[in-house]
């Protein structure tokens, strides 16, 4: 990182006396004045209205303290929105990204609408709310969930449509699951989820690589779509590339495909990168659970081809896509009469789309009307 | 340690009703409804007009780096109005924020003094006025009941004469 230059620490200090100390870990002057913004109301919001509690301002200090630390502003503040959620944030599970945010608001934008244009084709005499409750329901599983940000965001998204949902995640840490929880009551009595979510969606505990998580929920329940942003950052880019706050504070189990498994893992998994070491696994579970769809998060384009290519390697799946952190960009700009080329890699000889703005982010899986369900249905091949 | 609120419970002392002023303050005047039924309704702008850019920094995201930054910024491709928006931490929240703000430009920009904006800007240094104008109504009545009083006393302090300026600015 460069070295902060004195003309903007001067500048800052002018401003206001804390917010050098925000600069340590925001490194530009505009988000830093936010955040002394948001942590300054924290400090006013949390009074204690005994006497031997410290004053707002001795509370701001400490906080400005802490973030120049490199403390995460989310677990500072014990939230991060998500959509039009409210996600509790603790020490020791993952922060949601606002990539995440919105592949997830794409991925249930499609569903939603897919679901719309699907409903107006039904045959003529049948009631819409008839036609609607007679749905099979909808089946959602996302595994290594964290603070169980997507089921959340896909349920506030979905639910005022599509009646008939199940979704659940899943996470191999114990204060993931039982933070998940916390966040599902939270947003229901914050109004931001509707009450059915209770029965609808569930969090449990599970690890992804073992064989008894197969033959435990996932495996006998059957699911449509499987979502996962799994650990995806190999050993030598979490030293080289990650920011600070993340390395030095967030949970490295939620960042990093524990190595342990190359050594006794599976062939496919010994021979791929290290940080591509859920990828087979989830591609493996996905045709287990029978899934229809599959959106796996990726940390750039680079892996998302490596992706594509074990996609490809199991001929078990018809069509492909890759997005990029803003999936939904490229789409409106077509309503805008633009044209544009379409954005298309040429992997192992077979063409894939890609999608959107920005980094690459995700890649998109399905098969048997998977495509019809996000209403897309072109071939990869 | 009881806290004063705690023997106001404990004891069942009756809690004090609202300060008179409070009562005082309200308004009983429809002046402020008839004011927003005169304003001209808010302006929707298309989306097809709208381009959002997103701020997408240079090197990695996701997982890697943990950002707080949610601004968002658009742009009105008839008329060429660029805006940002970082009121809050939420994307969405500031989506709606900027739609409005850039809503509230155009409409600046189109109609001039006509436009809700400066209607509303109208309404509120008029009631800034007005305020202004009986605060001072009143501290010269208070000055000058004092000076009164002053006079009869036949003392000529200077001090309390900073006190209404204190209190002219909260």
């Amino acid at each position: 990182m460069p070295r902060l230059s004195t003309s903007i620490l001067r500048h800052a200090r002018h401003q206001h006396p804390l917010l050098p100390l925000l600069l340590r870990a925001c490194h530009d002057l505009d988000s830093a004045r936010n955040e002394l913004r948001w942590l300054r109301k924290h400090a006013l919001k949390t009074g204690d209205s005994k006497s031997s509690a410290p004053t707002w301002q001795q509370r701001f200090h400490r906080l400005c303290l802490e973030r120049a630390k490199g403390v995460p502003l989310q677990y500072i503040l014990g939230t991060q929105p998500f959509g039009d959620l409210e996600i509790l944030c603790k020490p020791g599970v993952l922060i949601p990204r606002p990539e995440t945010e919105s592949i997830t608001t794409y991925l249930a934008s499609l569903i939603s609408s897919a679901f719309t244009l699907k409903l107006s084709q039904r045959a003529k005499g049948i009631d819409e709310s008839q036609w609607v409750a007679d749905q099979k329901p909808l089946r959602i599983l996302d595994l290594c969930t964290g603070t169980g940000c997507i089921p959340l965001l896909m349920h506030a998204i979905l639910s005022p449509r599509i009646q008939n949902l199940r979704i659940a995640g899943a996470d191999i840490s114990p204060t993931s699951v039982s933070l998940a929880n916390e966040n599902l009551k939270h947003n229901i009595k914050g109004g931001s989820l509707q009450e059915k979510a209770n029965e609808q969606l569930s969090f449990y505990h599970a690890d992804v690589f073992s064989d008894d998580h197969c033959a435990g929920r996932a495996n006998h329940t059957v699911w449509d779509i499987l979502v996962s942003n799994p650990p995806y950052i190999s050993p030598s880019a979490f030293n080289k590339t990650t920011s600070r706050s993340v390395r030095n504070y967030e949970p490295k189990e939620a960042l990093v495909p524990p190595q342990n498994l190359l050594e006794t893992g599976e062939e496919s998994i010994r021979s791929t990168d290290t940080g591509d070491t859920f990828y087979p696994r989830l591609l493996h579970i996905a045709q287990q659970v029978h899934a229809k769809v599959l959106l796996m998060e990726v940390a750039d384009i680079a892996q998302a081809t490596r992706v594509v290519e074990l996609v490809l390697g199991t001929r078990r799946w018809e069509a492909c896509q890759i997005w990029r952190d803003w999936s939904g960009a490229r789409k409106e700009k077509r309503k805008r009469k633009r044209k544009r080329k379409r954005e298309v890699i040429l992997i192992n000889g077979s063409i894939t789309r890609v999608m959107g703005e920005g980094n690459g982010r995700a890649v998109l899986v399905w098969r048997d009307g998977g495509g019809k369900m996000l209403g897309l249905s072109e071939r990869c091949r | 340690m009881f806290s004063l609120n705690s023997c106001r419970m404990a004891f069942g002392v009756i809690r004090p009703t609202r300060p008179a002023y409070l009562v005082v303050r309200r308004s009983f005047t429809s002046s402020n409804a008839l004011a927003a039924a005169r304003l001209p309704p808010r302006m929707v702008i298309k989306e097809e007009d709208i381009k959002e850019a997103f701020l997408k920094g240079s090197g990695p995201g996701g997982q890697k780096i943990n950002k707080t930054s949610s601004a968002v910024q658009l742009k009105h491709i008839p008329t060429g109005t660029v805006i940002k928006s970082q009121a809050t931490r939420s994307r969405s929240q500031n989506r709606k924020i900027a739609r409005r703000i850039i809503a509230e430009k155009i409409e600046e920009a189109e109609k001039g003094p006509e436009s809700r904006v400066a209607l509303k800007a109208g309404i509120k240094s008029k009631k800034k006025a007005s305020k202004s104008k009986k605060a001072k109504r009143k501290y010269r009545a208070l000055q000058e009941e004092k000076d009164d009083q002053e006079e009869e006393e036949g003392v000529g302090m200077k001090e309390p004469v900073e006190e209404p300026v204190k209190e002219e600015r909260e």
